[in-house]
C-alpha cells in the first residue's frame, strides 16, 4: 500500500500542505523545528486516529485555529481509498471514500504505518509504561481491531479507578458495583493479553534471527511478556478472565486505599532479554539501540506477510542515534522492503538510498520538492 | 447581527446536537420566516414544557400520569422492558415487537460522569417489583428486560440491576447485541462479531 497524495492543514505548524510522495522513499530534510516531525504526525494520525506525541489528538490543531484537517489518498490492493479526517477541539470528523464511518472501529486496518521515532530507542531502558504504549502500537499495527479492545479495557478501568476514588461511594453500593467492573476487567483484559501473547509469539523469532544479523556478535536477544496476574497467556480466555478478576478481588482493600487499581494487564510489562538477562540492567547502549532496531525490523517483515502488502514506514531522524554500520543495516532493511518511506532527516548524508527516492526540504511549515541540481 | 437575534441564536446552540452556524441559521429563519409559525414553536415549546412530567410507574416522560403506555391495558403488564432514556423506549416501541410495559432509568451507570446508582430511577424499577404493593398491578411482574446499550456503561448498568433484581424472583433478561439485520458480516467490526458469536443461539 502507499500514499498516493497527501493534504494537511493546520496540523501544528503545517498551514497548507499538498503533495505527491513517491511510491518509494520520500526523504524530508529541514532543520529542526520546521515541520518534519508534525508530518508524520498527520500521516501516523490518519491510520490510527491517534497521535504518538500526546493523548490529546487536539493538540495537533494550530494554534488560534478551529481545526486541523489530514486527507490521503491511499492505493491498495490496485484501489485507492480516500481518508479524510479533521480534528476538532472535543471531536474528529472520520470520512472513508466520503462516507462517515460509523462506529471509527470500522475505520481502522485500510491503512497501516510503522512508526520509528528515536524516543523509541530508549524502550528497553525507558519506564515500562512507555514499553507498554510502544507494544501496543505494534499490536495495533498488526491487528487493528485490537484499539477497540484497548479503548474498551481504559474506559472500564477508568470507571473502577473513579468508584474507588468516589468520596460518596456508599460500602453498601461500593463493593457491589466493583464486582461488576472487576468482572468487565477481567473479561477485556484477558482478550488483551491473549492479542499480545500472540503478537509476541508471531514477533519473537523474528526479532532474534534480526538482532543476531544486526550484532553478529553470537549474543542472544529475547522477549519476555511479564504479566502483573500470574496465568498461561496461551490458555483459555475465560481461565484468564477469571485469574484477573481474582487478582482484583484480592487488591480491592488495598486499591480503596490507594484510589487506584494496582493490578491487572494495564501493570505488565515487556523485558529484553540478552543471553537471558534483562537487557535493561546489563546491555551496552549500543546493544539498547540493536534491539529497537530488531524489533522494528522484525515489525516490517511480520506485516508485509500478514497484511499481504507491505505497511508505510515512517522513520523519524533516527539515523543520527545510529553508528555508521547499524545505519547501514536499516537501509539495507528498508531497500530490501516493499515499504513506501518517510524519512526525515537533518543531515541528507545519512539517509544512504540512491534509487527511487524523492527529496523534499521543509521549511517553516511548508513543504517544497528539493531542486535535484 | 441585530440583538434579539443574536440572542435566540445563543439559546439555540444550547442545545445538543446544534452548532453555532446551525443555531444562526434556524435563528435567521425563524425571525425571517412567517410570523405565525414562529409563534406556533413557541406555544408548542410552552405546552410541551408545562405539560410534561415523569409518568409515577415507568419514569417516562408524559403529558398524563399514569402515561399512555402504562394506561394501555392491552399491554403485558408481566414484562418490563428497562431503558436508560425515554427516546429508547420509542426506538423499542416503534419495532412492534414488545407489547409489554417499560421502565425508564435516566441515565447509565458512569462513576468517571459522578452517576451512581442513587442517582437512576432504580428504586422507582425496585418499588414496582415488589411483591406486597398497595395496588394491584405490582406483583405481576416476571420478566425484566435490560435494554441498555452494549457500552462499558450499559454492560454495567445491566449487570448492577441483574444482580438486584434477581433476588426479587423475577426473570431478567438481557438484550442480545451483535450483527444489525440486513447489516453484512463481512462490514462488521471485529467487536461486533465477537459479540455475536458469543451470544449465538442454537437452531
Amino acid at each position: 500500500m502507499y500514499v498516493r497524495s497527501l493534504t494537511i492543514r493546520d496540523v501544528r505548524n503545517l498551514e497548507a500542505v499538498r503533495f505527491e510522495p513517491g511510491p518509494r522513499f520520500n526523504v524530508f530534510i529541514g532543520e529542526n523545528g520546521q515541520g518534519k516531525t508534525n508530518l508524520l504526525e498527520s500521516i501516523y494520525v490518519t491510520c490510527a486516529l491517534r497521535s504518538f506525541r500526546t493523548s490529546r489528538l487536539a493538540e495537533v490543531i494550530r494554534l488560534g485555529q478551529p481545526s486541523a484537517r489530514v486527507a490521503a489518498a491511499i492505493r491498495r490492493g490496485g484501489m485507492e481509498r480516500e481518508l479524510d479526517i479533521v480534528v476538532r477541539p472535543r471531536s474528529k470528523i472520520v470520512r472513508l471514500d466520503n462516507k462517515a464511518v460509523r462506529p471509527l472501529s470500522r475505520y481502522f486496518g485500510n491503512f497501516n504505518a510503522v512508526l520509528f521515532a528515536p524516543e523509541d530507542l530508549q524502550i528497553p531502558r525507558g519506564s515500562p509504561g512507555g514499553r507498554r504504549r510502544f507494544l501496543d502500537r505494534s499490536v495495533f499495527t498488526w491487528r487493528a481491531e485490537y484499539l477497540v479492545d484497548v479503548q474498551r479495557y481504559e474506559r472500564a478501568l477508568r470507571m473502577r479507578n473513579a468508584l474507588l476514588r468516589d468520596p460518596r461511594g456508599s460500602p453498601k453500593q461500593g463493593p457491589e458495583l466493583l464486582t461488576i467492573y472487576d468482572g468487565q476487567l477481567g473479561t477485556l483484559g484477558a482478550r488483551l493479553l491473549r492479542r499480545r501473547a500472540a503478537f509476541l509469539a508471531d514477533i519473537a523469532p523474528r526479532f532474534r534471527a534480526a538482532f543476531d544479523e544486526i550484532t553478529r556478535a553470537g549474543l542472544c536477544a529475547d522477549l519476555r511478556y511479564e504479566p502483573a496476574v500470574a496465568g498461561d497467556l496461551h490458555g483459555e480466555e475465560p481461565e484468564l478472565a477469571q485469574a484477573i478478576e481474582s487478582a482484583l478481588r484480592e487488591r480491592r482493600r488495598q486499591d480503596w486505599a490507594r484510589g487506584t487499581t494496582s493490578t491487572g494487564p494495564h501493570r505488565d510489562d515487556l523485558t529484553f532479554l540478552l543471553d537471558g538477562q534483562p537487557a535493561q540492567r546489563y546491555a551496552s547502549q549500543g546493544q539498547l539501540r540493536a534491539l529497537v532496531l530488531a524489533w522494528k525490523t522484525a515489525e516490517i517483515e511480520l506485516l508485509a506477510g500478514s497484511h499481504g502488502e507491505p505497511p508505510v514506514f515512517l522513520l523519524d531522524d533516527v539515523s543520527s542515534e545510529l553508528d555508521a554500520a547499524r545505519n547501514a543495516y536499516l537501509f539495507d532493511v528498508l531497500a530490501a522492503s516493499q515499504s513506501q518511506c518517510f524519512i526525515t532527516t537533518t543531515h541528507p548524508g545519512h539517509v544512504l538510498l540512491s534509487a527511487d527516492r524523492v527529496d523534499f526540504s521543509v521549511r517553516g511549515g511548508a513543504i517544497s520538492l528539493e531542486d535535484s541540481a | 447581527m441585530a440583538d434579539p437575534v443574536a440572542h435566540l441564536s445563543r439559546h439555540l446552540a444550547r442545545l445538543p446536537g446544534i452548532g453555532e452556524k446551525t443555531a444562526t441559521r434556524l435563528a435567521f429563519h425563524l425571525v425571517t420566516g412567517p410570523a405565525a409559525h414562529a409563534r406556533e414553536l413557541a406555544a408548542a415549546l410552552l405546552e410541551a414544557v408545562d405539560a410534561t412530567q415523569l409518568c409515577s410507574a415507568c419514569m417516562n416522560l408524559t403529558d398524563t400520569d399514569p402515561c399512555r403506555l402504562c394506561a394501555d391495558a392491552s399491554r403485558d403488564p408481566t414484562t418490563l422492558c428497562v431503558v436508560a432514556q425515554p427516546s429508547d423506549v420509542m426506538a423499542i416501541d416503534r419495532a412492534g415487537q414488545f407489547r409489554g410495559r417499560y421502565h425508564v432509568l435516566h441515565g447509565l451507570l458512569s462513576p468517571l460522569d459522578g452517576v451512581s446508582p442513587d442517582d437512576l430511577r432504580i428504586a422507582e424499577l425496585v418499588r414496582r417489583l415488589e411483591p406486597a404493593g398497595e395496588d394491584g398491578e405490582r406483583a405481576e411482574v416476571r420478566e425484566v428486560i435490560l435494554a441498555t446499550s452494549a457500552g462499558v456503561e450499559g454492560e454495567t448498568t445491566a449487570m448492577y440491576l441483574a444482580r438486584l433484581l434477581k433476588p426479587l424472583g423475577v426473570a431478567v433478561s438481557r438484550i442480545a447485541s451483535g450483527i444489525p439485520v440486513g447489516g453484512e458480516l463481512e462490514y462488521s467490526d471485529q467487536a461486533t462479531i465477537a459479540r455475536a458469536l458469543e451470544g449465538r443461539s442454537a437452531l
